[in-house]
């Protein structure tokens, strides 16, 4: 389907495409992290972030843990 | 659908995303299929508590309980540490799938959580609660200081049996609550006349037990039969027998309940009857004994 949409792209825009075009569109994509995983290494690269996820993450595992083991203490 | 870039995985963030959310961190690596088993692994425990409470009270029960829950605890552990080493294994060749994304991360992490607290709610007001023994009043049966698992689930699939040793709220103090055994149930006639218990005017069978606590304090222990359910209970010699209890029939939807240490108890014999909905659960297993160890386990085997 996608072919066709190309195809179809190239014959209204009637532009000559190099042969290398499709190694060129992917490199361009590998230099280029996705945005969003880019966004969240750029805010952990503070350290106080960084030590506010961890906490905050440790925390979360706690919590999960003693859910686990609740059942046996007393309120 | 694979998206190729130069994106690296991380090995805080995937520690950070597995301790949030066990299984997550695999994810993050692109180990979907890895990171959804530890996850959903993750979630074995309330099942594994369901199952214990549906199961015959049984020390194997409570023992098999205990190992699911520790490997549970385990998966945790380890989802961590298999997190932190994929990411640093996949540092430099990593593909970033559509599920990349912190949405998908944030879901997950939501998911885990909301598990846990309502799993934690579920299981403590309607599967097993603990409760810690205050006083001796259940001696020799419990002892001061034993932690008890109290199963909720009983009284759902069958009736209160006379012989349970139950939990139930205090009818003049609803916020307390006390554990005592079932003596008569609804529509029986019951009398206690010099520590003696009378049934539908029958007498409870009693025989003379040796136990741990006649030894240790001075007094006399038995075993018990009431309706086929053998328990033993204890007259301790130095303290004034316990007030008779005047022939009475207990009321449609009452019982009648008595403390095994028979003189040192208040019971239905001060209290009157117990409404049947104020039961919650009985006592199956004594998962942190206080004298020995030897007495953990299911107290009805």
């Amino acid at each position: 389907m996608n072919d066709k949409l190309y195809d179809l792209w190239r014959q209204r825009a009637d532009a000559e495409v190099p042969a290398d075009f499709a190694d060129r569109v992917m490199d361009a994509v590998r230099r280029e992290p996705l945005p969003s995983s880019k966004g969240v290494r750029v805010l952990l690269d503070t350290p106080a972030v960084r030590v506010a996820a961890c906490i905050l993450a440790c925390l979360a595992c706690a919590c999960r843990m003693a859910a686990v083991i609740a059942v046996f203490f007393v309120r | 659908m694979s998206i190729p870039n130069a994106s690296t995985r991380s090995p805080l963030i995937a520690v950070i995303l597995s301790l949030a959310a066990t299984g997550l961190g695999q994810i993050y690596c692109g180990r979907i299929a890895r990171g959804l088993v530890m996850f959903l692994g993750s979630l074995l425990f309330a099942p594994a508590i369901v199952l214990a409470a549906l199961l015959p009270p049984a020390t194997i029960v409570l023992v098999g309980l205990l190992l699911a829950l520790l490997t549970v605890l385990g998966v945790y552990v380890f989802a961590v540490v298999d997190a932190f080493r994929l990411a640093r294994r996949g540092r430099h060749d990593f593909h970033s799938m559509d599920y990349n994304h912190p949405l998908v991360y944030a879901l997950i992490i939501l998911v885990g959580l909301t598990y846990s607290a309502g799993g934690l709610y579920f299981i403590r007001s309607s599967v097993f609660e603990a409760f810690l023994i205050p006083t001796a009043s259940e001696v020799p049966t419990l002892l001061p200081g034993d932690r008890i698992l109290v199963n909720k689930m009983t009284y759902q699939r069958r009736l209160v049996r006379r012989g349970d040793e139950v939990v139930f709220r205090v009818p003049s103090q609803p916020e307390l609550r006390w554990v005592k055994r079932v003596i008569a149930l609804s529509g029986d006639t019951v009398e206690v006349k010099d520590n003696e218990v009378f049934v539908n005017g029958q007498q409870l069978s009693r025989t003379a037990a040796l136990g741990a606590a006649a030894q240790a304090v001075n007094g006399e222990q038995f075993e018990e039969t009431n309706a086929g359910r053998r328990y033993q209970i204890f007259l301790a010699a130095d303290t004034k027998p316990s007030r008779d209890y005047p022939k009475a029939k207990v009321p449609e939807g009452m019982c009648f309940m008595l403390g095994d240490n028979r003189n040192n108890s208040r019971d239905s014999r001060t209290m009157g009857f117990v409404a049947l909905g104020d039961v919650l659960g009985d006592v199956q297993y004594r998962h942190w004994p206080a004298a020995t160890w030897t007495r953990f386990g299911c107290l009805t085997e």
